[in-house]
């Protein structure tokens, strides 16, 4: 059930060569925690993007103009990276444990708090700016 | 986690409270998506823009339940059905945010 139809749907084509061992069904438990962490990473995207929504919407300007747009964007952007890697570590995760290899590190969430970090930080910087 | 009433000695073989776990975390996401089309929805109905991405994010908050509710059927069985990971799901909720975030992005900026 790896490929099916060519499509690659675990991400396990770059060890395609190793397909002489054969894939092992892993433990249902692993299965299941994995989808719920991918879940766990389409919920923390979704977060990120109503934070991006509600400071366009919701929070009043800024001194500086255009501020709330660019942080807005900024969130929505993570927000997209966030979703994009829980589906990719999904794969290969699901890929790894079929075939009894160690789990795939990741820097995403590194890169994450990162950029949040500069949010919060502009954000603190924007509230402490006088107006005009 | 395995759950107390283990029928099998083994208790690799119990998936105790997993599969619910897993079905109400789809709920869990569904919602989430909601909040998200009733946030956009709120205050950007007003114009085509905002009310195609609200509606997308409804789309994909109905699309996820149904996925929740099967996942439920699914899971609900005993012995658990071989088989359990469900490549098309994932892949459909996780590039469908992507998309989601993506045209939110632009409605953020051109709004």
């Amino acid at each position: 059930m790896g490929t099916k139809g060519g499509v690659d749907l675990f991400g396990c084509q770059r060890m395609v060569d190793m397909t002489a061992q054969g894939d092992r069904e892993p433990d249902q438990r692993f299965t299941l925690a994995n989808e719920r962490t991918f879940l766990a990473w389409i919920r923390t995207a979704l977060s990120l993007l109503a934070a991006g929504v509600a400071v366009v919407q919701l929070v009043p300007d800024f001194a500086v103009p255009g501020a709330r747009k660019v942080l807005g964007v900024f969130l929505a952007a993570l927000a997209m990276l966030t979703a994009a890697t829980g589906v990719l570590r999904w794969d290969r995760v699901e890929c790894a444990m079929r075939r009894s290899m160690p789990l795939p590190r990741t820097r995403v969430p590194w890169i994450i708090a990162a950029v949040l970090v500069i949010i919060a930080t502009a954000s603190l910087v924007l509230l402490a700016l006088p107006d005009r | 986690m395995a759950g107390a009433s283990s029928s099998s000695p083994d208790v690799g073989e119990d998936p105790g409270l997993q599969p619910q776990r897993s079905a109400l975390a789809w709920s869990r996401t569904s919602l989430a998506v909601t909040a998200n089309a009733v946030l956009i929805l709120q205050r950007e109905i007003h114009q085509v823009a905002g009310l195609f991405t609200g509606f997308l994010a409804l789309a994909i908050a109905a699309a996820t339940l149904v996925i929740g509710r099967r996942r439920h059927v699914t899971l609900s069985q005993r012995p658990l059905p071989d088989g359990l990971a469900a490549p098309i799901p994932v892949h459909l909720l996780g590039w469908s945010v992507v998309v989601l975030s993506f045209v939110t992005s632009g409605l953020l900026v051109f709004a």
